[in-house]
């Protein structure tokens, strides 16, 4: 689409200060926020390599570079730092080399294994380690940035078909809605769980891999709200309007109509992000998910099932984890839901007055 | 040769023949019932109009809601399918024009809406809006564009500081500014107003209609005005159509229609019309009964059941748009019995 001067509203102030001004939005948020800064700063937290170190006169950022290398497409622009490694550190035999290091939180790579195998927390490991010795502090950090890409990407690709599939079957209506209604109508039928097992017997069992078949079988809520919300507004004069000024199909459906339809979508897309998580957990769990050795929250619980008479304290940390992320994408979801209704008590003053 | 759009879109009109021709315009809407959405019905939304419209001028259209006035004038810019029917815009046969052409000929008809809340998109801002013909039109240079919507809205009275304002921040006589802005973006030679100043206050209608009327004189714009207040259109517009039930029942000259009506509806609609003269209420007479089922109008002449003259003619045969020899003028009546002097309001005191 060509560029234009912008479309959007101003993020409408209102909308976030009902959002904010309940608990459940700010609780939600919060959470949701720690949770995407520890997937995002996962190796700055947890890892091997140092944050900041010198090394024979220059300045090395090692824990940094990797994140800067988990974005998309960055590993072609940047250098990965040699690897550091930890045998050759010795601040007392090579401090002339090493002149200063600062390390992460939880100096300790997920999938560095040690000979304390199923320990109970401890000031050296804080949650303790699993039946590998690795440490679960550690793996729990990792294992948080493989749920927040699962439930950002897959919801990504959801949110692309379910728009456009909607929005299609919302805007032409008559026998193009009646296929593609009847098409959403049989992806629903399918148990969406034992499908996508189905499925996962098919594909390599990867993380990508399960971000693609959630985001190709969470699509369809979406796409039910799209939809709905076209129908309701295709009739209203703007669009007319746009026709009449000569506007085609596309400008209408996407500079029109979308803008408009967003907010109740934008809801369904943070409750599918919940959804997601508990998917990938799940597939984890049962070992369709994220392979070991990486971490995962889905397969720290695994883990911890198989310990449990020996280690129960491993159950925990992945439990509350999953129980938490969820809960906060719920209540920020239903945060957003009342905050965007214009029938909801606190907005109709704004209502009486415009 | 034969005309095309693109070529009507930036030459001027030719000055001989009317602008608009309407001929035989139907629009039937299919009531769908049941499991496979079986044809139930048909609502007669219009139902053969023909009427032609003049550069620069400005023709009324009158009715009670539910006659089809609306949906007349989307039907006339293909903004909805017709049933039957054609419309001539500068020789051109609006619905057999394929869509390219059509889009084309978009720039020189527009329309402004009744409701200027619903007709402006809310997340669009007022420069976007304004600006939009402009761009899907490639009328102007990207920089240029935001110079013409400036000028666009200082035309219309607004100031150009409202291009970056949304339309939640401005009234409804400001937005419906902003819907006329929109509309005369592209210097269209015919506007479809479907009663734009209907939802408006009282003081503010005056301003709109005085701004529709000096771009009418400065732009040489011909009007489809539809409107239900007789009022408005009595000084504003050069003829007046009276609709009822999808037909045009009376075509006049408006100053004509208002002196003497000559259907017995357009006698009712102007009695029925509130009057700021306190003396003149004993005169006041109104139509009984509501507007016929469109889905089944009566026999012979639609008015019938409300007429005070019904005869069994009236009943039976439908009576023809024509113009009547013992009438004076050129008018044109759809009554059996037009030439008869009939006087609604003697008739209604007399019966009741």
């Amino acid at each position: 689409m060509v560029s234009e001067p912008a479309i959007m509203p101003p993020p409408t102030p209102a909308t976030w200060r009902r959002f904010l001004a309940r608990k459940r939005g700010l609780a939600g948020s919060i959470i949701l926020t720690i949770l995407i800064g520890i997937a995002i700063f996962a190796p700055v937290i947890a890892s091997d390599q140092p944050i900041v170190c010198r090394h024979k006169g220059t300045l090395h950022f090692p824990a940094l570079v990797d994140v800067l290398h988990r974005l998309p497409f960055a590993s072609s622009v940047i250098e990965k730092s040699p690897p550091f490694n930890r045998a050759d550190y010795d601040p007392k035999s090579n401090a002339e080399q090493y002149e200063f290091v600062v390390w992460p939180l939880i100096a300790i790579s997920p999938t560095e294994i040690t000979r304390d195998a199923l320990q109970p927390p401890s000031s050296q490991h804080w949650l303790g380690t699993d039946g590998s010795g690795r440490d679960i502090a550690s793996r729990m950090v990792h294992g948080a940035a493989v749920s927040v890409q699962v439930g950002i990407v897959s919801m990504s690709i959801a949110a692309l078909i379910g728009i456009v599939v909607g929005a299609v079957a919302g805007y032409s209506g008559g026998w193009l809605d009646a296929i593609l209604s009847r098409f959403i109508e049989i992806v629903i039928c399918f148990p969406e769980f034992f499908l996508i097992l189905c499925m996962m017997v098919w594909v390599q069992p990867s993380i990508v891999n399960v971000m693609i078949i959630v985001g190709l079988t969470r699509w369809t809520t979406i796409a039910r709200f799209t939809r709905g919300e076209f129908i309701k507004l295709r009739s209203r004069e703007f669009v007319t309007a746009a026709h009449a000024i000569g506007a085609g199909s596309t400008r209408v459906m996407f500079r029109h109509l979308l803008p408009n339809a967003l907010a109740p979508v934008l809801v369904t897309i943070v409750f599918g992000v919940a959804n997601a998580i508990l998917i990938e957990a799940g597939l984890s769990w049962l070992g369709f998910g994220v392979q070991p050795p990486n971490p995962s929250w889905g397969g720290l619980l695994r883990d911890a099932y198989t310990n449990i008479r020996v280690a129960p304290h491993m159950v925990y940390p992945p439990c509350v984890a999953i129980f938490v992320t969820v809960l906060a994408c719920n209540l920020a979801g239903d945060a957003l839901r009342e905050a965007l209704d214009a029938r909801d008590p606190t907005t109709t003053r704004k209502a009486s007055e415009a | 040769m034969k005309k095309t759009a693109t070529d009507t879109a930036t030459k001027k009109p030719s000055p001989i023949g009317p602008l608009v021709r309407v001929r035989g315009l139907k629009k039937h809407f299919p009531i769908r019932r049941g499991l496979f959405s079986q044809v139930a019905g048909v609502i007669k939304a219009v139902d053969g109009v023909s009427f032609d419209l003049a550069q620069g001028k400005t023709l009324g259209l009158v009715g009670e809601s539910g006659s089809g006035k609306s949906t007349l004038g989307r039907v006339m810019l293909r903004l909805i399918p017709a049933t039957s029917g054609g419309v001539l815009f500068d020789g051109l046969d609006l619905f057999s024009l394929p869509n390219q052409e059509l889009r084309a000929l978009r720039r020189r008809m527009q329309i402004v809406f009744q409701d200027p809340v619903s007709s402006l998109n809310p997340r669009m801002t007022i420069g976007a809006t304004v600006g939009e013909p402009l761009r899907i039109h490639r009328a102007a240079s990207r920089s240029a564009i935001r110079e013409r919507v400036a000028e666009l809205l200082e035309r219309v009275g607004l100031p150009a500081s409202a291009m970056n304002r949304y339309p939640h921040e401005f009234s409804g006589g400001q937005r419906q500014r902003v819907g006329i802005a929109r509309a005369i973006a592209l210097n269209p030679s015919f506007i479809v107003c479907d009663e734009p100043v209907s939802s408006l206050d009282v003081s503010v209608q005056s301003q709109i209609l005085n701004l529709l009327a000096d771009l009418r004189d400065e732009m040489n714009i011909s009007y489809l005005f539809i409107a239900h207040d007789l009022a408005v259109v009595r000084h504003f517009c050069d003829d007046v159509a009276v609709m009822y039930l999808g037909k045009i029942v009376e075509l006049a000259p408006a100053e004509r229609l208002y002196e003497k009506p000559a259907h017995p509806y357009t006698q009712a609609l102007l009695q029925s019309a509130p009057s700021p003269d306190p003396q003149e209420r004993h005169r006041h007479a109104t139509v009984s009964g509501e507007v016929a089922d469109p889905i089944h109008p009566p026999r012979g002449c639609a008015f019938h059941p409300r007429c005070p003259f019904a005869t069994e003619e009236c009943r039976r045969v439908e009576p023809k748009l024509e113009s009547k020899k013992g009438l004076a003028d050129a008018r044109l009546v759809a009554c059996h019995y037009a030439e008869n002097d009939l006087n609604f309001a003697d008739a209604i005191q007399s019966s009741g």
